[in-house]
């Protein structure tokens, strides 16, 4: 009873507050009923391209058969309650947005993403003999599914620009708050997580442990078939390049890196000091152009806000920025400046 | 190409009938096409890229991707702005394709891809997939 009604005060609160949210460019087919408490809807495309599909599963009921639908299902919720208990937030928009699924996107994806309204999932190389896939279904690692929520998050806050630095960026707080579910899910303090993305996504056709590594970035494959895995874990390695929206999967290595510096450097329960900076920076900070070294500055200030100046988080937070090469208030790499110098 | 290989369909179109293609045809086809197919972005970040030469393909693939390229009126597609707030995880697509004539590049989105450009995309990816064979 206490949980609702602090619910419907959050849900008043995101309504009114509204101050970062353009909602005006986004299309809703799904009513944006402002409820208390988690709403979870997972449909299945039946490995077709139709969205959302089918219902499958919605809140309060009880278990699938098919456990890919319960993956996309208890995964949500997971996140949701990372948002709501650590956080005080009502779901992606903060007042209490619905959380659709859908499962079993087309034939052979390999896969997951936002759309902008829902979190859509592929199952892989199922269509492929056993020993020919490289990849599994997508539900299957929890932080995937923080992953791809997190960009919902993201989309209604800093609203970062899918492209460059900020797209790098945007990533990385996808990352973050997958990592951070998964963290709390297993109940483990910064030093016993793993600080991998993705891991189980790879078959074991597959030589590699995970998609990404936030503790060393670049190490988490490297395989005859798919390569080595490109992500830098310092500025002096920064990738530029036109591909993968100005190499948004790559570059975002390096403030995952910074990430993890500062929460090994914080220690204990990362979701609780480390995550909260990040959450807040995201929320309140963040615009659409920020770039790494604004992250930088926005998370140390809201470290000294939340902790105090010149607190050991604060200085952890500096010192995971200078790991990657990054100095608090050091000189901002002007987006502008490389555009018009690259044309 | 002699017209015993092309079948008029119920839409009005004229399409390669393939049953009827003989190595002798194949060998007249002078006007080979090359294509360069990269996918980036999705999830994994991992990029994928085959590059597909007519000449080595036996002739009954090689008239089927031809046609695939005809539908989808390929040559004909721009590449679209960049939308800075693409879908996030999104595929991106970058295709190159040349014949003795012309040379197209166009890179879209997922979210961009047109419907008729989506079996040829289907059939690249699917050869990407096959390296693992």
């Amino acid at each position: 009873m206490q949980k609702d009604r602090a619910l419907k005060v959050l849900t008043l609160s995101g309504q009114i507050r509204g101050r970062r949210q353009s909602l005006h460019k986004i299309r809703f087919p799904f009513p944006r009923t402002l409820q208390p408490g988690k709403q979870r809807f997972v449909y299945s495309a039946n490995f077709g391209s139709g969205l959302p599909g089918t219902l499958a599963r919605s809140e309060g009921q009880p278990p699938a058969v098919d456990n890919t639908i319960n993956e996309a299902y208890n995964g949500a919720g997971d996140t949701y309650d990372l948002f709501l208990d650590q956080y005080g937030r009502n779901s992606i928009d903060g007042a209490g947005m619905q959380l659709i699924s859908t499962v079993h996107y087309e034939q052979g994806y390999d896969n997951a993403f936002w759309n902008g309204e829902q979190m859509v999932y592929g199952d892989g190389d199922e269509d492929l003999p056993p020993a020919e896939r490289l990849f599994n279904r997508f539900t299957v690692a929890i932080d995937v599914i923080g992953h791809e929520l997190t960009h919902g998050v993201t989309q209604f806050e800093a609203k970062l620009a899918y492209w460059e630095q900020s797209g790098a960026l945007n990533e990385s707080f996808s990352d973050v708050f997958g990592s951070l579910v998964k963290q709390k899910k297993l109940n483990q303090t910064a030093d016993q997580a793993d600080w991998l993305i993705g891991q189980g996504l790879f078959t074991s056709n597959v030589n590699g442990e995970a998609i990404r590594s936030m503790k060393a970035p670049g190490t988490a494959y490297n395989d005859p078939l798919l390569g080595k895995d490109p992500q830098p874990a310092h500025m002096r390695d920064y990738v530029e390049t036109a591909s993968d929206n100005g190499g948004v999967h790559i570059n975002s290595g390096i403030p995952n890196r910074a990430f993890y510096l500062a929460a090994m450097e914080i220690g204990g329960k990362t979701w609780e000091k480390a995550g909260k900076i990040w959450y807040i920076t995201l929320r309140d900070k963040l615009i659409e152009r920020s770039t790494f070294q604004d992250a930088a500055n926005m998370t140390f200030n809201v470290a000294g806000d939340l902790f105090g100046k010149d607190s050991n988080e604060q200085k952890a937070v500096k010192a995971g920025w200078e790991g990657v090469g990054i100095s608090i208030g050091g000189k901002k790499r002007c987006w502008l400046w490389r555009w018009m110098f690259k044309n | 190409m002699e017209a015993k290989n092309v079948a008029g369909y119920g839409d009005g179109c004229l399409r390669i009938d393939q049953s009827r293609v003989t190595s002798h045809d194949f060998q007249n086809l002078e006007e080979l096409i090359t294509i360069e197919f990269e996918r980036t972005g999705g999830f994994t970040g991992i990029p994928v890229r085959v590059i597909l030469n007519g000449g080595l393909l036996e002739p009954r693939e090689f008239l089927s991707v031809r046609q695939m390229v005809e539908d989808s009126g390929f040559f004909m597609i721009s590449t679209r702005e960049m939308q800075v707030n693409a879908g996030t995880d999104q595929f991106q697509y970058r295709i190159v394709i040349s014949t003795a004539k012309q040379r197209h590049e166009v890179v879209l989105t997922e979210k961009q891809v047109p419907e008729d450009l989506k079996p040829l995309i289907r059939f690249l990816t699917g050869k990407v997939r096959l390296r693992n064979q």
